[in-house]
């Protein structure tokens, strides 16, 4: 699937349901991340951003929702970043997107928890991504002296996390948005 | 989760003997680990039901009177988490006491009781844990907040406040502890069932659930749940945070 290129979304979507109709969870994590000073931020990677970390992940979570509705309930997880919350110089676009993608989480969670499908998001922090390591080192250090636990994050342990909202064990969290970035 | 994700650990529970104490000791053991169970009113029959459970899992658990209000209390079960052999590596702080009052109605006196309960006595409880966790550089702290605490309820003008030093506390403990090894977060139950609900009428039961995205209230089991989450491994890089467990509460 490619967000930005017309039908690929809707041609994934049929590819899936020809595998499984019997979706019991989704993930949403795919995202661009192109930073730009406020000013620098041209109208075309603004919306790259919107497109591919909100307008897919959407679309998506619009198909698929309505799949889980029919075999009695799911789980999704939208994946959003601390910078939704907080805000981080050079990133407009970004945390645009990614805040949208909270607000999305709680209408989604309003709209169809009675039809048992619960929806939260994660909020990573710092983690050790090929996202973050384009980051130059100085810029890194500066990050993690703002992390209590002293340590950049690992992938499986934004993971562990994802999976266990996923699991029944969550069945009473919906619409919330948790952040996995060590105490920033 | 079917793995048992607190296989090693030994975690103390406060306010154990019911609703979500219990739950949570329910949880503990069935997820591996050794429960240390303190609570006020215990007794015989509740050592006789948490060995029970403790046989049923496999685990060992120990029951231990505490009373939140009382420091020579704390010191006494402290002392006794300080001499088992192994090392301490959770806490859940739950034991609270609950107050249902106008504002203008509010007794200054049971408010400072209620904070006693929910605040102090967890912060002594901390200040203990901290310290046996720091020495071995591992540990995990669960205060039990509430959804008053963020939300600010009618009628909830001092437990909404009491909880809400309990988050702000589990906040700033995350910050000082992180270097130490030990993560601190907090559950917001949003409406659960359990003994508390009795002091709520029904009317303003249903008009909770009515106003929740699932549309119930949720099992004392459900934040039990959270709370292994957020002891276990799996939540390894997560600290600070005040989960709210509510079942998409609206504002």
């Amino acid at each position: 699937m490619d967000f930005t290129v017309p039908g690929s979304v809707s041609e994934g979507l049929g590819e899936i349901r020809s595998i499984s109709r019997d979706i019991a969870a989704l993930v949403n994590v795919a995202g661009i991340a192109e930073d730009a000073l406020v000013h620098m931020v041209t109208a075309e990677s603004f919306r790259r951003h919107m497109q591919i970390n909100l307008e897919g992940h959407i679309q998506i979570t619009q198909y698929l929702t309505r799949l889980m509705m029919r075999t009695g309930g799911g789980s999704v997880v939208n994946v959003s970043s601390v910078t939704a919350i907080d805000g981080n110089p050079g990133q407009l676009a970004y945390g645009a997107s990614k805040a949208g993608m909270l607000n999305a989480t709680r209408i989604f969670s309003m709209e169809l928890a009675s039809k048992g499908i619960r929806v939260n998001a994660v909020a990573p922090g710092v983690i050790d991504t090929e996202m973050n390591r384009r980051m130059d080192g100085a810029a890194r250090e500066r990050l993690l002296d703002r992390v209590a636990m002293g340590r950049i994050g690992k992938p499986e342990e934004v993971a562990s996390v994802i999976l266990w909202l996923c699991s029944p064990a969550a069945s009473f969290v919906t619409g919330q948005t948790l952040r996995i970035d060590g105490c920033m | 989760m079917s793995d048992r994700i607190l296989k090693g650990q030994t975690i103390l529970v406060t306010g154990a003997n019911r609703g979500i104490g219990w739950a949570t000791c329910q949880s503990l053991a069935a997820n591996g680990a050794y429960v240390i169970a303190a609570s006020r009113s215990g007794g015989d029959e509740f050592s006789v039901r948490l060995q029970a459970l403790a046989d049923a899992c496999g685990v060992v658990a120990s029951a231990v009177s505490l009373d939140l209000t009382d420091g020579e209390s704390i010191r006494e079960m402290m002392l006794f988490v300080r001499k088992l052999e192994r090392p301490l590596t959770g806490l859940v702080n739950n034991a609270g006491v609950t107050y249902n009052a106008l504002f203008q109605m509010s007794e200054i006196d049971t408010a400072r009781e209620v904070f006693e309960t929910n605040f102090f006595g967890p912060f002594s409880v901390m200040q203990g844990c901290a310290r046996l966790m720091a020495r071995h550089r591992n540990g995990s702290i669960v205060n039990i907040s509430s959804t008053a605490a963020i939300d600010g309820n009618p009628g909830r003008s001092v437990y909404g406040p009491s909880k809400a030093a309990l988050s702000t506390l589990t906040r700033a403990a995350g910050r000082e502890l992180g270097p130490f090894g030990i993560r601190v977060n907090g559950i917001a139950p949003g409406m659960t069932d359990t003994e508390m609900l009795a002091s709520m009428t029904d009317e303003v039961i249903t008009g909770v659930e009515r106003n929740t995205d699932l549309g119930r209230r949720g099992q004392p089991s459900e934040i039990a749940e959270a709370i292994c989450f957020l002891l276990s491994p799996l939540a390894s890089y997560v600290s600070g945070q005040v989960l709210r467990v509510d079942g998409g509460m609206r504002a």
